[in-house]
């Protein structure tokens, strides 16, 4: 059931979502684009109001877009009944929340057999038996006859974690799922997290936790209602989320082929480039016409910073590695200086870097005194 | 609102009579750190058709008191004795696994702080989930019933919504709805106002005081010491002992038996 890995999962098109409430109209989500592929354990970050769990709420179909298309595991969500939609839900997602939502009155063996039951998946007499194998995998078993109430926090949301898997749906979904646990269960929960993705689910979170977004496989920074770019999420990590998204709204994409040159030596440089996929070479010609090969860098590595910070012309050539094309995102210098100006943490950052590759450069040609 | 609420005399007719005792409970829960006692011997009798507000700080004892009254969770010493409205009397922490899973869904009905409503179904179908207590007693709520419930909270007209499309105060609405799915004589809530704004939670209060007119018994935790004046009954627990017991008037209790 799970799909093949590297195959894209769930799609966001220009997703929107305005809410109408008496105070007016809030634009929850103002045009997201996602693919999230098979297998990815993606975490949702962002601050409280930013947007987070609306989408969520459209990837669950929980709640609809005002605009835009969400397609999962292929199909599109929003061209279905209700009624097909929920059975499909319950087919293809498990849903975990900060608050467990477990039914009171429910043993813990009859919460997780309820999805089961629901959807009629597994037969009525396999649905204890696989209830029970679902307890025992989150190392319930001993509790599977408690209430609830019985049991500690992080077991109630351990058990959650059990039913969401009940119909052994490819993707899992969750928000906030250790917002209620203390960090031990939060490690345990964690670890669940893991050992499902390991088993080839897509897991989409939405959490606060640092610990989590240690180990994801992606982090989406979501500000605004827009999600951020992530590449300048991941070069430039000191920015507020309000700069980032600034810096996102103004980037320009570039694509170069293997081997293709992106800055000649000696042309004057009018943008920071960031690198969102694939490898570059940075390349000093020497006076006999060999080359040095400085430096690789890879995504979420950036260049042109030199030139830009001091000002004048490129004192190297700069390519796509010979076995990668490459993805740039790139900044204009004058927005690259006002976000400079914006966050001096970030200038700091980048200023250091700066100076070690001037040393590098140095030690690597020590005949010619450019500098 | 009022035709659900006149349906249920019998409630009424055992109104003041003595229905839950709770006899030196004590629960000592075995952790890593040692053992830790969460009651430490509380007794009270409450009665039907009280308003029982059992106040205190967080870790003073206030839900695992609930727990003990529910069955919730296992006893360590003394006794919790349920008198049925038939006369028959239980002492609940004796009954077997099923049994007391059959008798806690016949006599009480559950709401905790944060809803617990399955937010991929809609108000009804959380209304009318199969309540299977061990497989002792299975029973489909009608659909019919389920808007009967959903009327008396006033939320008839959201039925076919999902959770996630109405507001907090509307969603502990339907959890009461589902708690009375059984039409238990007693309700439990575990904070039931506590994530719920001030304006909204009155009308949460509303529909508790229409329960207790109707004969039913609500026992309810919270933190909150300003809402003492809302119960008829206080209990005011602090390191796992009741250090204030209020309002109980035993003159009408005696008047009734």
């Amino acid at each position: 059931m799970n799909g093949a890995p590297d195959a894209s999962m769930i799609q966001l098109r220009n997703v929107v979502k305005r809410f109408k409430n008496t105070a007016g109209e809030f634009v929850a989500l103002r045009g997201v684009d996602v693919d999230i592929l098979s297998g990815q354990f993606v975490a949702i970050v962002g601050k409280s109001g930013s947007g987070k769990s609306t989408m969520l709420n459209m990837i669950t179909g929980i709640d609809h877009p005002t605009s835009g298309e969400v397609l999962v595991n292929g199909v599109n969500i929003y061209k279905m009944s209700e009624s097909e939609r929920s059975l499909w839900r319950g087919h293809n997602l498990g849903i975990v929340f900060q608050f467990f939502q477990l039914l009171p009155m429910l043993t813990l063996l009859e919460n997780t057999m309820l999805p089961m039951d629901y959807c009629n998946v597994f037969s009525p007499l396999e649905r204890p038996e696989r209830a029970m194998e679902l307890l025992k995998m989150v190392g319930l078993e001993q509790q599977a006859h408690k209430l609830p109430a019985a049991v500690s926090s992080g077991q109630q949301q351990a058990a959650a974690i059990a039913r969401a898997m009940a119909t052994d749906p490819p993707i899992i979904v969750a928000d906030e799922p250790t917002g209620n646990l203390d960090s031990r269960s939060s490690e345990e929960i964690i670890k669940l997290f893991n050992q499902l993705v390991q088993n080839g689910k897509t897991i989409i979170l939405v959490t606060h936790d640092p610990t989590i977004t240690e180990l994801t496989t992606r982090t989406l920074i979501i500000s605004d209602g827009k999600i951020i770019d992530e590449t300048v999420a991941q070069a430039l990590p000191l920015l507020n989320h309000t700069q980032m998204l600034k810096v996102t709204q103004k980037l320009e994409r570039q694509e170069i082929p293997a081997g293709g040159t992106i800055i000649h030596k000696g042309e004057h440089i009018d943008y920071f480039f960031m690198i969102a996929q694939g490898e570059v070479e940075i390349v000093l010609e020497s006076s006999k016409g060999s080359e040095v090969t400085l430096a690789r860098l890879g995504e979420g590595g950036f260049f042109g910073e030199v030139e830009l910070v001091h000002g004048g012309n490129s004192i190297a050539s700069v390519r796509a590695a010979p076995d990668s094309p490459v993805k740039l995102v790139a900044l204009h210098h004058k927005d690259f200086t006002e976000m400079l100006v914006g966050s001096p943490l970030t200038e700091e950052a980048i200023s250091r870097i700066v100076q070690a590759r001037l040393v590098e450069n140095r030690a690597a040609d020590r005949r010619k005194r450019w500098w | 609102m009022s035709t659900f609420f006149s349906s249920s005399p019998v409630h009424l007719a055992n109104n003041h009579k003595l229905l839950i005792q709770l006899c030196q409970v004590v629960k000592v829960y075995k952790t890593a750190a040692g053992d830790f006692t969460a009651l430490n011997g509380i007794t009270a009798d409450l009665h039907a058709g009280e308003f029982v507000g059992v106040i205190g700080k967080s870790g003073a004892g206030k839900t695992t008191l609930l727990n003990m009254i529910t069955g919730a969770d296992m006893i360590s010493s003394g006794e919790v004795i349920f008198n049925a409205p038939d006369g028959k009397s239980v002492s609940i922490h004796k009954l077997s696994e099923n049994s007391m899973a059959v008798w806690r869904g016949l006599n009480v009905g559950i709401i905790h702080q944060s809803f617990q409503l399955l937010p991929m179904l809609t108000l009804m179908e959380n209304i009318m989930l199969p309540v299977d207590f061990s497989g002792h007693y299975r029973r489909r709520v009608s659909k019919e019933r389920a808007i009967e419930l959903l009327k008396l909270v006033e939320l008839e007209d959201h039925a076919y919504k999902l959770p996630a499309y109405i507001s907090g105060g509307q969603k502990q609405r339907v959890a009461i709805a589902r708690s009375l799915v059984n039409d238990p004589p007693i309700i439990v809530a575990d904070e039931p106002t506590g994530s719920l704004d001030t304006l909204t939670a009155e009308t949460i209060f509303e529909i508790f005081e229409t329960l207790i007119e109707q004969g039913r018994t609500i026992i309810m935790v919270t933190h909150d010491n300003n809402l003492g004046p809302r119960f008829t009954r206080r209990l005011q627990i602090a390191d796992g002992i009741i250090v204030d017991d209020s309002g109980f008037h035993l003159a009408s209790a005696q008047e009734q038996q």
